[in-house]
């Protein structure tokens, strides 16, 4: 499994990576933007979930949701939203089924999480991908 | 007052009465003579300066007169070792009592210190004067007040004006807290200005929500603040990301909009707030807040 991690913030990255490095099957790749990791998914389109922040410099989280969903090589691949907005709240949600640019999100959590609810929710969302 | 001259001195009884002070002389004179006598200071003041007029109270009671007496009274001021300095006298008619006020010129050169003024009362066919005597102090005066008052005086009004001085200082430090704008000099300038934006939202929300608003601003990730002052110390995130969840923050407590963003804006500063305005917009749009 192959999981890119998108954060501007240098330390989150690492953080992640490193909680994930070493997991059964899961290859984690990074990239600090948006930019960055639509660039990474053009070259290579086959990862198995995105890792994604959404408040970013230039190319924004959201942004990174509309180009996957505006595109037919990335729209399947599942993201799993982490942000420090309350994106667990009622009104995220509730954005969720109203944007279609949201589409792509199969799972949020909401910054500070521990690494154990962390690696849980990506085992989760990459066996619902499976099926 | 009967003050009247008289030539007779026959017999008489002396008395000492004074409304002012205990007699610290003539008793002696009691058994012997017909009159007595007192003088005490003619105010309530005890203290003088060196040319000051010394009031001076005087009592004289002939008991038992058979008519007007001639009395001498002598007036002296003696110095703390006891040696005269000033000597004045006159003579006053009583008939059965006398009680006047006299004003003695203290001389100029007078040292400061415990002086004492003496009466000693001389009538015909005395064996010995009735005297008293009142006691009083010399001290030295600048510009009509007491050195020694004076002192205390300042003393007081330096304390008043430190006492002042620390509570207006203590005030307007509060004030410098609470309004002034804080420095940022020593952040690099790229960051600076992310500095001062983040400083100025906690000052003004502070203005509206007091303390709160540090409390609120401690809690954003990635913004870490003086808890007394709401002064910024780092931003270990993104600004723009720092700044616009510190908007989201305070506009989700508050329930209204507090950023206004002037128009038009500086090229400049426009682009520094368009990462913050983006993300502000991502907010607005997916995470309404209900404003009121």
């Amino acid at each position: 499994m192959r999981i890119l991690i998108v954060d501007n913030d240098k330390n989150t990255v690492e953080t992640l990576k490193a909680a994930l490095d070493g997991k059964k099957d899961i290859a984690a790749d990074t990239a600090y933007g948006g930019r960055e990791a639509l660039e990474k998914m053009t070259v290579d389109p086959n990862y198995d979930l995105l890792v994604l922040d959404i408040m970013m410099p230039e190319v924004s989280g959201i942004d990174v949701c509309a180009a996957m969903v505006g595109s037919e090589k990335m729209r399947n691949t599942p993201v799993l939203l982490v942000s420090a907005l309350p994106i667990e709240s009622k009104e995220f949600q509730t954005s969720l089924k109203k944007f279609n640019e949201l589409a792509v999100i199969k799972g949020v959590m909401e910054k500070p999480f521990s690494m154990a609810d962390f690696t849980a929710k990506i085992l989760t969302i990459l066996e619902s991908a499976k099926n | 007052m009967h003050v009247k001259r008289q030539n007779k001195a026959a017999h008489r009884l002396v008395s000492i009465v004074s409304a002012f002070v205990i007699f610290t002389g003539g008793l002696s004179a009691l058994a012997h003579d017909s009159i007595l006598s007192s003088v005490a200071a003619g105010g309530n003041m005890t203290r003088y300066a060196a040319g000051d007029s010394l009031p001076v109270a005087v009592t004289l009671t002939n008991y038992g007169a058979n008519g007007p007496t001639d009395v001498v009274i002598s007036y002296s001021i003696l110095d703390p070792s006891g040696h005269a300095v000033y000597s004045e006298s006159e003579t006053v008619a009583v008939e059965t009592a006398a009680s006047f006020m006299r004003s003695i010129s203290l001389p100029r050169n007078l040292k400061n210190g415990e002086y004492a003024l003496t009466s000693a009362v001389f009538y015909p066919v005395q064996t010995s004067p009735a005297t008293s005597s009142f006691k009083f102090t010399i001290e030295s005066k600048f510009l009509g007040v007491f050195v020694n008052n004076l002192i205390i005086y300042l003393v007081s009004i330096l304390a008043i004006a430190i006492v002042s001085a620390l509570i207006g200082k203590r005030y307007a430090k509060k004030r410098v807290v609470r309004n002034a704008p804080l420095e940022y000099e020593k952040i690099p300038a790229r960051e600076r200005i992310f500095y001062e934006i983040a400083s100025d939202i906690i000052a003004q929300i502070r203005y509206r929500i007091g303390g709160r608003a540090l409390e609120l601003a401690g809690a954003v990730q990635g913004l870490k603040i003086d808890e007394r002052t709401g002064r910024v110390l780092a931003m270990t995130k993104d600004p723009a990301e720092v700044i616009a969840m510190l908007i989201y923050h305070y506009e989700k407590f508050l329930g209204t909009k507090i950023i206004t963003t002037p128009e038009p804006l500086g090229k400049d500063m426009a682009a520094v707030l368009r990462p913050v305005n983006k993300n502000l917009s991502i907010i607005e749009k997916y995470f309404k807040i209900n404003h009121k």
